[in-house]
Order: structure tokens, then sequence, then C-alpha cells
């Protein structure tokens, strides 16, 4: 096992920048996420630390050493794709190709088919032709295969965007504790946040071949550092609402036309002293917008209609419409509200984000 | 617009069979979204009632007309793909335009329908590009457009959102909502997304197989179940299930799962006149699972896992062969190996008889 660092990875295609000078580090044993929507970059990336493609400048370290030149053998990693590739042969016969390839004996690879296919749970499958197996299974072998080589390195691209909902959730939590208990050093792309925040101990976000951030799944959701991020990152996501900085005799206010929220003054002078412009957008979760009046809290509530209710089961996305902002709440009791019904809603004021609206920079 | 009505439809494809006796009431300007996984009908059922599938027996009616024998393009109804197939070296404006030149629709007529639409579908700044080079959220919108631009009778849906990734799709799926509201569009939705189903239909009937399992309001089909497919398909994250026997005492009434045992007797007449099978699947949503403290009435688990989602974390927590999920806020943070006293709210929990599936309680 190993770290892996890229330095001022870049990858072109002709006139088109895949990867800019991407620089990441990846520790020994770390599982890391690489997070985007399709063209960002993340496949590319992956191809190059795996050999199948090269960076056209930059590096490649595992370890100390560069392996920008190494051919895919040499680099001794394990990958994993979206679709299955399994050989139609038996499973015990998929898991043990990779070693008779090294030619290693007959007793030692018997027995680290029977150690792999026992970490996976398909030991009971052994016998079993490997294309005859349901989806789940299949993607198991073809996961035992990447890692009964011991590889320094396991990559997955997607491996679990062709299972269901439902085999995709338990998937999710059987690689958290595989990767607990082998500590390979994993790198995993996906355009799926919530497999990335539910697997990553740090997540790579990508966008446009650029990095946006690159941080604990805790820190990306709290403290996103741009509005690509603050976006890309939870379900249902985050609201943005334009909005600009006015000075009033009793205090600074983000004024969204509608509504203006009143901040407090250190806050105000901050985001003021660090504002590239008075135009700002607003940000703030779901779960952090408040329907209905709230005795304790009179202060800052501001009036809406009722646009659209989403029943999720146990929540409830409320879709207000305050002058023309749809803004969405997340609630978890059951309100009585149509569309159309007037209501009223505030922010829990320590929950707001404040972006720069030229430069995407999250200020707050 | 239109009422819809099946009527024990079959339909086989050589020995499988891909929808078995199915019957259902969609009322006009009403969305119903037939949720199951891959195979269960769902398809098929969209095709016999756009008539490009025939049913093998069973009835269909729109306003009480038989249609059985109506030829698809007469049936007034519209369909959008998971693909699209839309002609990607058109237009959009042409593409939009194609089912109304076929209705032989004056020119200025269908100038002024497709412009509407477009407008109505935010795609009015598109009309002159060509398909291909559209993104995946922009060419769903004109498939969708294309499709109501007939003003069908009946709008059916196949996977509409598959395509798009995770942001573009929960945007989408409002927009979808409102825009059939506004429109007061009958509309058929299939799809194998519990989150996409449950926030925007009006009924959903859950298909399994080719049989329907339930058909309800998404607030029923979450909180009554009526077996435990239902009951393992809809909400994220899925309930927890908790294979047992029930056990009777006279006067008092148990769940016991060999790990644990939970107390039931408030329910012991529902649950007695069950006695016959008394082997059973507690079913317990991760939400509605408890942590209490020592002393109290619970049982001991250890955490096995924590997944840290953003907005919540989902708790693993095993004890024996039972791995339970709970969820709990995003601050709470667990390490593995700890051990915790949970129960369970005693008004969340279900009991499905573990031969038949059927909800018990």
């Amino acid at each position: 096992m190993v770290n892996v660092r890229l330095e001022n990875a870049t990858k072109r295609f002709g006139n088109i920048i895949a990867v800019n000078k991407l620089n990441l580090d990846i520790k020994d044993g770390e599982f890391v996420c690489l997070l985007g929507p399709s063209g960002c970059g993340k496949t590319t990336t992956l191809r190059c630390i795996a050999g199948l493609d090269n960076f056209t400048e930059g590096n490649v370290y595992f370890d100390d050493e560069v392996v920008n030149h190494l051919p895919p053998q040499q680099r001794n990693v394990g990958m994993v794709f979206q679709f299955y590739v399994v050989y139609r042969m038996s499973v015990r016969e998929n898991l043990a190709f990779p070693l008779e390839i090294k030619k290693l004996p007959r007793s030692e690879i018997e027995r680290k088919v029977k150690e792999i296919a026992e970490i996976l749970k398909i030991e009971h499958l052994l016998d079993i032709k490997a294309t005859k197996l349901g989806p789940a299974d299949k993607q198991r072998v073809a996961l035992g295969r990447a890692l009964i080589k011991e590889p320094k390195v396991l990559l997955l691209d997607e491996p679990l965007t062709n299972l269901d909902a439902k085999l995709r959730a338990e998937m999710r939590i059987e690689l958290k504790k595989l990767h607990e208990k082998l500590k390979t050093t994993t790198i995993y792309v996906t355009h799926d946040q919530i497999e990335a925040m539910s697997l990553g101990d740090r997540i790579a976000v990508m966008n446009l071949g650029v990095l946006q951030q690159y941080d604990t799944p805790y820190n990306l959701y709290y403290h996103p550092k741009n509005l690509f991020v603050a976006s890309f990152i939870g379900s249902p996501s985050m609201n943005f609402i334009d909005c600009s900085l006015v000075e009033k005799i009793d205090g600074i206010y983000l004024d969204a036309g509608s509504f203006q929220v009143k901040l407090m003054e250190e806050e105000g002078k901050y985001i003021k002293r660090n504002a590239t412009s008075s135009e700002l957008i607003l940000g703030i979760r779901p779960e952090h917008v408040t329907v209905g009046i709230k005795p304790e809290n009179l202060d800052g509530v501001y009036k809406a209609v009722v646009d659209l209710v989403e029943n999720l089961g146990d929540r409830y996305i409320i879709y207000l419409n305050s002058g023309g902002h749809i803004i969405r709440a997340l609630t978890y009791e059951k309100l009585l509200l149509n569309p159309g019904d007037k209501t009223c809603f505030s922010f829990d004021k320590n929950k707001i984000h404040v972006i720069d609206k030229k430069t995407e920079r999250v200020i707050i | 617009m239109t009422k819809v009505l099946i009527k024990n439809l079959k339909k086989t494809f050589g020995s499988v069979v891909a929808v078995e006796d199915l019957s259902l009431e969609v009322n006009d300007k009403e969305l119903v979204v037939l949720l199951g996984p891959s195979g269960a009908g769902k398809t098929t059922t969209l095709r016999c009632i756009a008539g490009v599938e025939t049913p093998d027996t069973g009835e269909i009616y729109f306003d009480g007309e038989l249609v059985n024998h109506v030829k698809p393009q007469d049936r007034g109804v519209a369909m959008v793909f998971q693909s699209y197939a839309l002609y990607v070296n058109w237009s959009v404006y042409d593409n939009i335009a194609s089912p109304l030149k076929v209705m032989k629709l004056p020119k200025s007529e269908i100038d002024k329908r497709v412009k509407e639409f477009a407008q109505r579908l935010h795609i009015e700044h598109l009309l002159n590009r060509k398909i291909w080079n559209l993104s995946g959220g922009e060419q769903q919108r004109v498939a969708l457009c294309r499709a109501l631009v007939k003003e069908p009778k009946i709008l059916l849906l196949d996977e509409p959102l598959t395509n798009l990734d995770a942001k573009l799709r929960a945007e989408m799926r409002s927009e979808l909502k409102r825009l059939q509201s506004e429109l007061g569009q009958t509309t058929i939705y299939a799809t194998p997304d519990c989150v996409e189903a449950m926030s925007i239909a009006d009924r959903i009937g859950v298909l399994n197989k080719g049989k329907l399992q339930q058909y309800d309001t998404p607030e029923n089909l979450y909180n009554r179940p009526s077996n435990i497919f239902v009951a393992d398909f809809v909400g994220i994250p899925s309930m927890n299930f908790i294979e047992g026997d029930l056990l009777f005492d006279g006067t008092k009434i148990f769940f016991d799962s060999g790990e644990f045992r939970y107390e039931l007797t408030w329910a012991y007449d529902i649950l007695s006149k069950h006695q016959t099978s008394s082997r059973v699947i507690m079913g317990i949503r991760p939400r509605d699972v408890k942590i209490v403290k020592t002393g109290e009435v619970g049982f001991e688990m250890e955490v096995y896992g924590m997944e840290r989602l953003g907005l919540e974390n989902i708790l693993y927590l095993k004890s024996g062969n039972i791995i339970i999920k709970k969820t709990v806020s995003s601050e709470t943070v667990f390490q593995t190996g700890e051990k915790l006293r949970i129960t369970f709210d005693k008004d969340k929990i279900y009991i499905f008889d573990k031969t038949t599936g059927k909800s018990i309680l």
C-alpha cells in the first residue's frame, strides 16, 4: 500500500483540457472520492493513475516514486468499473485468474481465493458461473479479482452505478466495512454525492477539470468554499437567493427584495470587507429554513406563498414563493399546507452562507 | 383530459408473465406513478395503454370507452421515453412541430402551439438549435414538449428522468409536477426510484413481478404498507427487518428474535388472531429506532459502522446476526465498537407474516 500524489497533473485532448493542474495527496490507507458531474475530469484522472492513459503534464507519485511512465501492469493497481467485467467461467476461476497470470503456486492461489471469497461473502458461489450471478454478486466478483492481487492502490470507477437504489445502499456499507478491514489506499470515482459523502475519508470535488475543494464530507457540507461545491453537495440542494448588501441606520442587511435579513454587526462588516461588490448570493440549506412562526423568534420572519409540497414519506419539501424567489424548506412534520396558502418562514441564522456573486466564493 | 380504467390486464411474452391481472383506475387530471424494480411490468403496462402492445386479456377504457382495438395514433396518447427518441439532426422547433405536422394542422396553428409550449418548458431560446448540441436536461425538456404539444388525453412517461444527473433530476421533478398540475394533464409515470415517485405522485401503484402490490397515496404507502415488499421498497434509508416469533403467554405477547424480546401486549387483539403462523418479520424504520439510557428498557447493540450523509448520519448497529440502521443527526458521532442501548417507537412497529409477506400490524 502506498500514498498517491498528483503534482500539477494536466491532461489535454486536443484543445480540450480535461484535467487542469490537479494537485492531490492521498494518504496510505485513505479512501478518497473524486466527485463531480460528467465531464469534470474524474474518470480521466483515475485512468491516468491506473496507467491506462497518461497526463500530458505533471507527475503521479506512488510514495516517492514517479510512476508516469510505468505501464499499468507494473503499477500494481486493482481496478473495478461501472460495468461488471466477469469472465464466462466459475467464480473460483475468475478470482484465480490474476494470480495464474502471475504464475503463483497452486496451493497459494487456492488459499487466497478462499480468503478473498470469505471477505466478500461469496464462498457459497465459488462454483457458479460468474455470468449467471445477479448484478451485486457480479460486482463482488469483480472487486474480488481486483483485490486478490493485493494491489497498492484500488481504483473504482462508479462501481455501484448499475445497481438499483436499494442494492446500492447495501453495497455502500459493505465497501466501507471492507476498506476498514483491508485498509487498501482507495480512489473512488462517482457523480453521486451521497455515495461520496458516505464512503470518502476525504472527497475531491471537481468541475470542468478543476479541483474545487478537497476536504472531509463534513466540511464540504457545512463549510463549502464556493458556489459549485455548495450546490453540488446535499440533497435536497441548498437554496440560493440573489441579494445585495445594504447599510441602514440600525445595521447591515442582506436585501433580497421581498425580504431582508439583518446580519450581526461583525458578520456584516466582514462581508463588506471581503466582497468584491454588493452583489451577493444568500445560501441556506432546506433543513435550515423553518416554515411557520416559532413563537420565541418573531424577528426575521418573512411572508411567502406555498408553491408546491413534495412528500418524501418521512419528510416534506415545501416550495415557498417569496416575491418570485423559490425557497425550499425541509420539514419532518406534516404541515397542513397546500399550494396557494399564505405562510411565513425564517432562517437558522447561524447556518446562512453568503457568496460573492462575481467570484462565486463563499464569504461566510 | 381523460380518466383511465384498466381491468384485469394480462400480458405475457412467451412463458414470461410481464403483467398479471392488473386493475387500476386513474382519475382525470391525476398523476399516477407505476413504481417497481426492473421486470415489474411498468413499461409493459404503459405500452399496453399506448396501444403499441396488445394485452392477452383484459380491458382498457378511456372515459368509459373501450380502446383495446383503437390504433395507437388514434388514442390521443403521448409517450416520453428514457432515451428521448428525438431526431438529433433536426432543430428543436422541427422536433416539437413533427407530431403536429402528422396531425396536418395549419402552419400558423403549429407555429402558435410550438411557441406556446416551448415557453412553458423554458426552451424558447433553443428553438433553432440542433438536438445534438443540447445538454441532457435540455433534450429531456424538448422530448416532454413534443409530447405535450399534441395536447394528449393521456401523457405516458417511461423513466423520463433516469438519464439526468441527481441534481437535475430533483429540479426536473418539481418542474414536471408543477407543469402537470397547471395543465391538468392526466399522467402515468413509470419509475424505479421511490423518492421520485413519492415526491410527484397523487397515487402510486407499486408493482413487482407483474403484480400490483398496493395502489395508494404516497403517505399511505409509507405509513401503512400492505406487505413486506412495499415496506421494503418505499422509504430511504429502507426499513429494518428482523425475523422472529410471536410468543403468547395468555395475557402478554412478545416478539422474540432470539437476540432480544420486545413486548407487544398493547396489540394483543390484532396479533392473537394470527396465532396460526407465529413466524413473523418485524419492521421498523431507521428513524423510529431510539437510543435509551443504561437501565431503561431496551437491548444492547454494538456500533458496526456509520455513514455521514451531510443532512444526517446513518448508524449501523449489530447484535448477533442482526444489523439495524438508525438515522441520527449530523452532529451525532459514534465510534465502531461502541455499545448502545436501543428500543423502538412502539407506534411505529410493523409486523408481517413470514410466509405470505402480508402486513399484520
